[in-house]
């Protein structure tokens, strides 16, 4: 421990709070990626230390994959999900499932890959639903604050795409924002007016830079719009927001 | 030299006493003689030896303030107490001959006391005698009288000013005075005299311009302080000192036109809103002379100059769209808009360029070529040359009245000379359109249009046209235009070698055919209808398509039947008739070669037109002005139950005669293409410097676009800001992950 500088101490002791691992484990992950926090805690659970430091049954975690998955295909598809959600007591559209989802990473909507639904639970920590079912409280109230959910809303664009598709489709994203808003502490007061707005004006797909920019949107102009600039980098359909808004409201003021 | 017995300073002085007397004496003008030579040398000599006696006998300082004494006795015995019996002019007069006798005076005692100034002065660093005497009269003459004296100077310039004459020859012999008594500055002109002459000349013309502003018109309120303004200048050149010139004019200037610019200006039914009104060119000059003395005072005339020029074009704009809208109203169609070729939208042009030189040659000749007007002018025509006027932009208008002028049989009939100059002021307007892109993509129609139905009336014309707009506008502005009248001439080379290589080839063809060749990046986009040609027609494409692969390789030849015109010899019952036509409405023709009769519905299945394009072929045959194929049953209009025959019975007594197909309406097409590229030239500049500048804030961005794109059309922000986002989602820009304002180039 003497050898090593202020900075390695410091990530060591960060790896070890984010991970629980210890500390032997904290410091060769550390080094066998330079140092590197991110690329050392992936490590951490990409190789399957995680399961070894946290105690995990890597082999139920499988077993639990080997479930829900399709029959010939490797990867859990819709009926596994909805089996999945069942036995976990939560419904297909409550926000938890999203933040799962987050955790394991998921490419798309309706499909876990081995890969994801395995790293996930690891991320959280669980080798069991009931483990898992104990984690949801949890996981609802993680969502509620800013960080989480910033992450989980960025997140939530690329999952609600098609398959291979660039940008999500307005209905899709208009549940998913729905959704979102939801969440105490995180409510939009706007959101109705933002959804009926979209159908009635705009009735194409929603890029990802609005969807990213919506979330500033949101947290910096105040609900008078008192505050927004239209000459500034907004893209251009929330301008047209607010000017629809503003419209609604006062009949064509500025 | 030693031996001599010194003289006593009383014995001295009494002797130069008596010098001084016959002096005074002859100043006086008492009877006395001019001092002699001898008289002199030994007024003269008495100085001299009583300065340079030796110790106690040197007399020097003594001398030297007597001879100050002297000046002073007089002055107060005999000058005062003349002074102080005068007033006014008279005093005037008595003070210059009191000053031109103490003058004189001086002369003569420094001559006297002459010694004094080599040694004594120098030794001591003393004023010199000349200055003694100066300053006796300064002291004691003109600090007492120097207010009388300002006092009796103002009075007559005033009497001036309200028209007297005055002896201005002693106010300047006066005012002599004062500069000479200020020695080496001017404080004593300035201080007495100047200060108290502005601030009685500010109050003389406050008190004039009160009561003219109230009376007067602006045109004669301004020719009045035009001439108080010459006169005060004369007032400067005749007897005041040239110092005074600008402040005192400064003061005039800023009592008359300072202080009532606006009322001035903005007077009714006399102002200058008026004067433009009127045509009041010489009014005109006369303000912008007067104003352009003061600080500002032309911003307020250029600006009412710009509103001027500017409601007079909207008036313009108002006059041919109501003119418009009831001629439409009365010729009962309210469809789409037509070519914008009639006689109103015309005049407009024309009207417009009246305008601009009218109000051109104001600025050069009223308004001596001021840049601030030429400014005003230019901004005037940027606003109303870019509102639509009945329903169309200028640029299309303009497009249009280039093109009226260079076909064949328009409605101008005009000179060479004349044409070039016109089509030069046209250019110039150009300038003030922001929307140049869609002048271009209008008149590159309509060249097309005269160029390939050689309609064009004069090829120099056209290139001088070109090669004015070049250098207006740069030359990617025309550089397709350029290509498209190049393609014409080489066309007719080819046409050349295609009929060589007929004759080599020992081809024949059914019909005489020729073939324009265009290079499509330089012409507008047309749409290429797919038609079964008869196959006269159909040989004739196949063999040139031959020839053309043998002569250039690697080249695609798209075929635009619609721009094609073809002569149909028509076997009436009469006379034999040949007509020309379009290519499309031939190929309509022949098919009645085959069959007597067909239906609408058998024409379109041999044709293989859409119903559109069909329907308006068999219009312009059937129902137009000349019906060379029968209908039935007869009607107006085209429907798809008709039957259509050859038309045995027509006749005309022309024996060539043109079926014209009227032209589809161009401005949609052209407004679309316009656009669409101008959505390509906007991401192109956004790419463009995003790359060289790799990261930038969102305004700067859109500020430099907007600058790159000036030269051609004004970008909108909104589709910039589309754009902007377009390319995001394209993975060519990203957004800075902390400040979402600044973007950054994605190699």
């Amino acid at each position: 421990m003497n050898r090593y500088t202020k900075q390695q101490k410091d990530k060591i002791t960060q790896f070890r709070t984010i991970t629980g691992s210890s500390e032997k484990i904290a410091t060769d992950c550390l080094k066998n990626t330079g140092w590197a926090i991110d690329a050392a805690i992936d490590h951490f659970y990409t190789s399957g230390l995680a399961t070894q430091a946290s105690g995990l049954d890597l082999r139920a975690v499988e077993a639990l994959y080997q479930r829900y998955k399709e029959p010939d295909d490797d990867a859990i598809a819709v009926d596994g999900i909805t089996r999945f959600c069942e036995e976990l007591e939560v419904d297909p559209t409550d926000i938890a499932v999203l933040v799962i989802s987050y955790y394991m990473n998921a490419g798309v909507m309706c499909e876990y890959t081995k890969d994801e639904f395995t790293s996930g639970l690891i991320k959280l920590g669980v080798d069991s639903i009931d483990k898992l079912k104990r984690r949801l409280p949890d996981l609802r109230a993680e969502i509620r604050t800013d960080n989480k959910f910033k992450e989980v809303y960025a997140f939530a664009y690329n999952f609600s795409r098609e398959k291979g598709q660039k940008c999500v489709m307005l209905d899709t994203a208009v549940a998913m924002w729905q959704l979102l808003f939801s969440v105490p502490e995180q409510r939009w007061p706007l959101i109705d007016d933002w959804c009926e707005f979209l159908t009635k004006h705009h009735n194409r797909a929603i890029s990802k830079d609005t969807w990213l920019q919506l979330f500033d949107f949101i947290k910096s102009v105040k609900p008078d719009f008192s505050n927004f600039d239209e000459n500034s980098a907004w893209p251009y359909l929330l301008d047209e927001f607010v000017e629809y808004m503003k419209n609604k409201r006062g009949g064509g003021g500025q | 030299m030693t031996d001599r017995k010194p003289i006593e300073l009383a014995e001295g002085w009494s002797f130069m006493e008596k010098g001084i007397q016959k002096l005074i004496r002859l100043l006086e003008g008492e009877p006395e003689d001019q001092f002699n030579a001898e008289q002199y040398m030994h007024l003269y000599t008495t100085i001299y030896n009583m300065c340079t006696q030796k110790p106690p006998h040197d007399y020097s300082e003594q001398l030297y303030g007597k001879y100050r004494e002297a000046f002073n006795k007089y002055i107060n015995d005999k000058v005062l107490p003349s002074l102080r019996e005068h007033r006014d002019e008279v005093l005037l007069k008595e003070l210059y001959q009191r000053w031109g006798n103490h003058k004189l005076m001086v002369r003569w005692l420094s001559r006297f006391f002459n010694y004094l100034d080599r040694y004594y002065v120098l030794r001591h660093s003393l004023p010199p005698l000349k200055d003694v005497g100066l300053l006796c009269f300064k002291e004691l003459v003109y600090l007492e009288t120097k207010k009388r004296t300002k006092d009796a100077v103002l009075l007559l310039i005033e009497k001036e000013r309200e028209g007297e004459l005055v002896d201005r020859a002693l106010v300047k012999n006066i005012l002599g005075i004062f500069i000479e008594l200020g020695m080496t500055t001017m404080d004593c002109y300035e201080k007495d005299f100047e200060e108290f002459l502005l601030s009685e000349t500010s109050a003389f013309y406050r008190r004039k311009a009160s009561e003219w502003i109230e009376q007067d018109s602006c045109p004669d309120y301004m020719l009045k302080a035009e001439e108080c303004l010459r006169l005060e200048e004369e007032r400067v050149e005749n007897y005041l000192h040239g110092s005074t010139k600008q402040k005192l004019l400064k003061e005039v200037e800023a009592e008359l036109l300072s202080n009532y610019e606006t009322r001035l200006l903005t007077k009714e039914h006399s102002g200058c809103a008026a004067l433009l009104k009127d045509d009041k060119t010489d009014d005109l000059a006369r303000m912008y002379r007067l104003f352009q003395r003061i600080p500002k005072g032309l911003d307020p005339v250029a600006d009412i100059f710009k509103e001027h020029v500017d409601s007079e074009g909207m008036k313009l704009v108002k006059e041919v769209t109501e003119a418009v809208e009831l001629a439409k109203e009365k010729q009962g169609r309210a469809g789409p808009s037509r070519d914008t070729g009639s006689s109103h939208e015309q005049q407009y042009v024309r009207a417009v360029i009246d305008l601009h030189d009218k109000y051109l040659q104001y600025v050069s000749t009223c308004f001596c070529n001021s840049s601030l007007f030429h400014k005003s002018l230019k901004e005037a025509f940027e606003n109303f040359v870019n509102k639509s006027v009945a329903g169309s932009t200028s640029a299309e208008l303009m497009a249009s009245f280039c093109d009226n002028l260079l076909k064949k049989g328009g409605s101008e009939k005009l000179s060479d000379e004349a044409i070039e100059e016109t089509l030069e002021k046209v250019v110039k307007l150009l300038a003030y359109v922001s929307d140049k892109d869609m002048f271009a993509e209008f008149y590159r129609k309509k060249l097309s249009r005269r160029l390939l139905q050689d309609k064009s009336a004069s090829d120099d014309h056209e290139r001088s046209l070109l090669s004015r707009l070049k250098q207006q506008c740069g030359a990617q502005f025309t550089s397709k235009m350029e290509g498209m009248v190049t393609d014409l001439q080489l066309a007719k080379e080819k046409q050349q070698h295609f009929d060589d290589w007929l004759k080599e080839k020992g081809k024949k063809l059914s019909i005489e055919l020729s073939v324009t060749v265009l290079t499509t990046g330089f012409w507008p986009t047309y749409k290429s209808i797919e038609v079964a040609l008869p196959r006269e027609m159909v040989e004739g494409v196949e063999v040139y398509r031959q020839y053309y692969d043998s002569d250039s390789k690697h080249r695609k030849l798209t075929w635009i039947y619609t721009l094609g015109t073809a002569v149909v010899r028509g076997n009436f019952q009469s006379r034999a008739i040949e007509m020309q036509m379009n290519t499309l409405q031939a190929a309509l023709c022949m098919l009645l070669n085959d069959m007597d009769e067909l239906t609408y519905a058998e024409v379109q299945e041999r044709l293989r037109l859409p119903d559109d394009d069909l329907q308006r072929l068999l219009h312009s045959l059937v129902c137009a002005k000349y019906k060379i194929i029968k209908k039935e049953p007869e009607s107006r209009t085209i429907s798809k139950t008709d039957k259509f025959s050859f038309n045995h019975e027509f006749t005309d007594r022309l024996r060539r005669i043109k079926i014209p197909l009227p032209p589809l309406d161009e401005k949609k097409k052209v407004m679309e293409d316009v656009d669409k590229d101008r959505r390509y030239a906007i991401d192109a500049a956004i790419v463009r410097i995003m790359k060289s500048r790799k990261v930038l804030q969102h305004q700067t961005l859109v500020m430099e676009v907007i600058q790159q794109l000036q030269r051609m059309f004004k970008p909108d922000l909104k589709l910039i800001k589309k754009r902007i986002e377009d390319l995001i989602q394209r993975e060519y820009l990203e957004r800075d992950k902390d400040n979402p304002t600044l973007f950054k180039y994605l190699a």
